[in-house]
């Protein structure tokens, strides 16, 4: 690592890990972002994106919520979830609180801190479907 | 302290995706409402969304562009769209229903360049 270039990541995530890859593309990324130095500042669930947070029922080892808790729990990533885009597909409650679907580790949140976490980062990555 | 970045949301997405463009557009106003510059570029499918309101609105969808119409109250600086995009699906830049700068796909790559974040909505 002498030499390199240590960055600082805000990493959007906008689908749900049923319908495409790119979640769990998105996890591989920031494993191999984390191995290698670099830093996380964001993890941002957004459009189907928030349903990573959900606990599966089906927990095994495809159980991505499951991997991102851990994930979250060892290196200290801050996981946010959109409230407004996790409201729309029944998360959490009108109110904005958590109703026991979310996996440990993921919080509720808002653009504001996407937004605030854009302006410290180097760079922004999407994953989408 | 924080410097302005300017940003930029790349729209490659139909209108037939459920709230995505609601969801778009929320995220447009939260970057602008930080004052910092945005742009919008429609790109592939994503120029469907400039389609005349009525046929989406008679397929029962929401279209975006009615609600762009009210984003240059919010800052929003420049709406785009690549010329080839457009033509691929034989839709006329005099039938879109906002003004757009049209670019070439050859301007394209550059003119994302010219932004600090650029944000694909696809």
């Amino acid at each position: 690592m002498v030499g390199a270039l240590i960055m600082k990541f805000v990493i959007q995530i906008d689908a749900s890990p049923h319908e495409a890859q790119a979640a769990n593309t998105a996890y591989q990324f920031i494993k191999a972002a984390l191995a290698n130095g670099h830093h996380i500042l964001l993890v941002f669930f957004y459009y189907d994106g928030v349903c990573n947070a959900q606990v599966s029922s089906f927990a095994g080892k495809d159980d991505l919520s499951g991997r991102w808790s851990a994930l979250a729990r060892e290196h200290g990533l801050d996981l946010v979830l959109c409230v407004s885009a996790a409201q729309r597909r029944g998360l959490v409650s009108a109110e904005g609180k958590d109703q026991g679907l979310l996996a440990p580790g993921f919080r509720i949140g808002g653009l504001g801190q996407w937004v605030d976490a854009c302006l410290k980062a180097d760079r922004i990555l999407t994953f989408t479907s | 302290m924080n410097h302005s970045k300017c940003f930029v949301f790349v729209v490659r997405q139909p209108p037939f995706r459920g709230d995505r463009t609601v969801e778009l557009v929320d995220q447009l106003l939260a970057v602008a409402a930080f004052d910092h510059p945005v742009d919008v570029l429609f790109l592939d499918d994503g120029v469907w969304q400039l389609q005349a309101a009525h046929v989406l609105e008679g397929a029962g969808l929401r279209p975006l562009a009615p609600l762009l119409r009210t984003l240059e109250f919010y800052d929003v600086r420049e709406v785009a769209a690549e010329h080839e995009s457009l033509a691929e699906r034989a839709l006329s830049p005099d039938g879109l229903v906002l003004p757009v700068r049209l670019l070439a796909r050859s301007e394209v790559p550059a003119w994302i360049a010219g932004h600090d974040v650029a944000v694909g909505c696809g």
